[in-house]
């Protein structure tokens, strides 16, 4: 029986974080499809009071273990389900990286996502030039981070060799920007990292971005 | 001179301006390069305006269709379908593109992206191949029909599941920013049909009002929309990563093949029709 | 380096190394155009201009395969080399039409980078490309600073780097660290610097400087414009 439900909307990046997660770990769940929009249900009384009261996706159910926000549940079915640890390493300084990315995903979500829900849901309230020069900013840190590393063979990151939730919480928006008219032309490396990540074995993709092709 | 054209294709026809407000609410939108307002009195009735100056305005098919030179060279289309009983009528909101609206309706009459871009969806590879279709414009109304068009597809809708079956198409194009499909429904016999309307912002920019008109009586409007989204979304990145927005109706840059039927009939109708809102100016 | 107007521009728009064959497609950018940068399974290097000739959308969005370029859109695919296109999935029995072509750049591999010529005519490949980068100097990064390449080149001059006659690199020390930098004039606001140096990867010379890079990127981008 599957016990886990998944509060979800197809074109939300932070949905599709835990919909790969999911996939990755093998973990069977089930669907509860949320208007989000046009129908805002997500800020519905009824979704406030019995589901989550900031009004936000995704959120999961899993056997009544309710919880809210993309990076915390991916944090817990890391630490539930991932019998390798490999998506949330147990190292001190690799926890420590990944929170610290797992925050960065937060700036993301805030600029770049931003921008896209005002370009293509019509967000017209949000102050795009902002969102859109707090991406690029954001962006840029990035994009150092990984040109700096890609010399010493890290190609991740969090200094893992294997890719872990740092980069799927950072990954969706970044690949994403420009629904929200940020250009990644100027990030070579972040653009490395999203055909690299895009690429992973089990890479399930989401509308906007193309898993990898069959050959 | 307000509006950002003064191509009589846009000003003289009705333009979709998104659903009418509630009763006593308004809000403002983009259509043409200005900034329009939408009212609804307490008594229902909906009116647009350009700063003081109120717009031909009527309200069809739970959507405000707005005139903006207030001299309409024709009636807005008819779509039976809509007052039909037992369809679902989902409205499944108006969603942002940056291309010009001629390369959405374009997309919109095209199959033979669906293994590509609606892989496990509206197609798989290698099921590629696009059997001939027939295509005609409609003496009498204007508008662009193509007929006898198939496609076999893994998942064809929310309510079908994932065992594939050859789906049956029809599709029509009423406007140059508007078209419909119609295809095989889960009620044996019946059609969907599903209705893009495009808001035309600017040259570049469209906001895309999709209807559904279907017959379902399993799924909920969350799990309609949300198929519809999941769709549109895998078309979003094709459509604003083409190398020029606006669609060139002259010159060799682009070549169509046999399956392109539908794309260059709707680019000759435009041609004819002296089309020159969201076109590339030819080098 | 000042070239004279009539002189056609080798553009280092990649490293070689970034291209592996038969797997990405990078985005490249020389002079304002777009280019669709890959390797096919056999190893050699295309440029091609980013935008499929069926309906313009960009190549950048599709995939390798094999030999052959496929487009994200109809799947069309396209020969490496010639930029023929190859095959139409939409009618499976039939000969692609011989004037479907995607239009290709001539390339150039040398000195670790893959450059690229922006003119149609068959030229040599100047000597001074592969003394761009001495032997046996590591790749640092790729630097991209939000300014035309002429103000990249005069801050770098500022800095004490030098251009070198016959080679398309300026040459000298940021921060001390020896250092090769190739301009790319990528967009007119946007410019790449490739860095090469002499230090070790790992190293902390190498860490000097790419802190360096940060600040040259800084001073470059501090320049008021026009």
């Amino acid at each position: 029986m599957t016990t886990l439900k998944l509060y979800d909307y197809p074109l939300s990046g932070n949905c599709f974080k835990v919909r790969q997660m999911l996939a990755w770990l093998g973990v069977p769940y089930r669907t509860v499809p949320v208007d989000f929009f046009p129908g805002r249900e997500h800020k519905s009384a009824a979704f406030l009071a019995n589901v989550n009261p900031l009004g936000q996706l995704p959120v999961i159910d899993d056997d009544s273990f309710v919880l809210r926000d993309a990076q915390a549940i991916l944090v817990y079915l890391a630490s539930r389900y991932d019998t390798e640890s490999r998506w949330y390493p147990a190292d001190a300084k690799l926890r420590g990286e990944v929170a610290q990315w797992l925050a960065t995903a937060d700036e993301i979500t805030r600029t770049a996502s931003a921008a896209r829900l005002h370009d293509a849901l019509g967000y017209h309230h949000l102050d795009i030039e902002a969102c859109r020069s707090g991406a690029r900013a954001v962006f840029r840190v990035l994009n150092d981070h990984l040109a700096e590393r890609a010399g010493d063979g890290l190609r991740w990151l969090a200094s893992s060799p294997e890719a872990t939730i740092a980069d799927l919480a950072c990954f969706p928006y970044v690949a994403l920007a420009g629904e929200g008219g940020i250009s990644l032309d100027e990030f070579p490396a972040l653009r490395n990292w999203v055909w690299d990540f895009r690429h992973l074995p089990g890479f399930i993709g989401m509308s906007g971005i193309f898993p990898a092709g069959p050959a | 001179m307000p509006f950002i054209t003064d191509d009589p294709n846009m000003l003289d026809d009705w333009l979709v301006v998104g659903p009418a407000p509630a009763p006593s609410a308004s809000r403002t939108t983009r259509l043409l390069g200005e900034t329009v307002r939408l009212s609804t009195g307490a008594d229902g009735t909906p009116s647009c305006h350009l700063g003081d100056q109120p717009l031909a305005a009527q309200p069809r098919y739970g959507y405000l269709w707005v005139c903006p030179s207030g001299h309409p060279a024709r009636p807005l289309f008819e779509f039976p379908e809509y007052a039909e009983p037992g369809r679902r009528l989902v409205d499944c909101g108006g969603i942002g593109v940056a291309v010009s609206g001629l390369r959405v309706i374009e997309n919109f009459l095209d199959m033979a992206h669906f293994p590509f871009v609606h892989a496990d969806y509206l197609g798989k590879v290698p099921h590629t191949e696009v059997a001939q279709y027939q295509v005609q414009v409609e003496p009498t109304t204007g508008e662009i029909w193509a007929t006898d068009c198939r496609f076999w597809q893994p998942r064809a809708s929310a309510a079908h599941d994932a065992s594939g079956s050859e789906v049956l198409y029809k599709y029509r194009v009423m406007q140059p920013f508007s078209a419909m499909l119609y295809k095989s429904s889960f009620r044996a016999g019946e059609l969907d049909a599903i209705g893009i309307f495009l808001q035309p912002v600017d040259d570049e920019h469209v906001i895309a009002h999709t209807l559904l008109a279907c017959y379902d009586d399993d799924s909920t409007d969350a799990e309609l929309i949300a198929f519809q989204h999941t769709i549109f979304g895998q078309d979003k990145p094709i459509l604003e990563n083409h190398a020029f927005k606006r669609m060139p109706l002259e010159g060799r840059a682009e070549t169509p093949t046999r399956g392109d039927t539908s794309s260059v009939t709707y680019r000759r109708w435009l041609r004819e029709r002296g089309m020159r809102f969201g076109v590339r100016a030819a080098a | 380096m000042n070239t004279p107007e009539n002189t056609v521009r080798w553009h280092p728009v990649a490293r070689s190394a970034d291209l592996r064959p038969g797997a990405n497609i990078v985005a490249g950018f020389a002079e304002g155009q777009e280019l669709a940068l890959w390797r096919a399974a056999d190893g050699t290097a295309q440029a091609w201009e980013n935008r499929c000739p069926h309906r313009s959308v960009r190549f950048t969005l599709g995939q390798v395969i094999d030999n052959r370029l496929a487009c994200a859109y109809h799947g069309w695919q396209y020969e490496a080399g010639s930029g023929q296109c190859a095959s139409i999935p939409a009618h499976p029995a039939m000969q692609a039409p011989r004037n479907v072509c995607a239009k290709t750049f001539g390339t150039a591999e040398a000195a670790g980078m893959l450059w690229v010529r922006l003119s149609p005519d068959a030229l040599p490949v100047p000597d001074g490309l592969g003394n761009a980068v001495p032997a046996g100097w590591h790749f640092c990064r790729t630097l991209t600073v939000r300014v035309p390449a002429a103000m990249v080149r005069e801050t770098m001059a500022r800095h004490g780097l030098s251009a070198d006659e016959a080679s398309p690199a300026w040459r000298g020390p940021l921060d001390g660290v020896e250092t090769a930098a190739l301009v790319l004039d990528a967009q007119p606001l946007l410019s790449f610097i490739y860095l090469w140096t002499s230090a070790a990867p790992g190293s902390a010379e190498m860490k000097k400087l790419h802190a360096a890079a940060r600040q040259l990127r800084t001073d470059i981008e501090a320049r008021p414009q026009g």
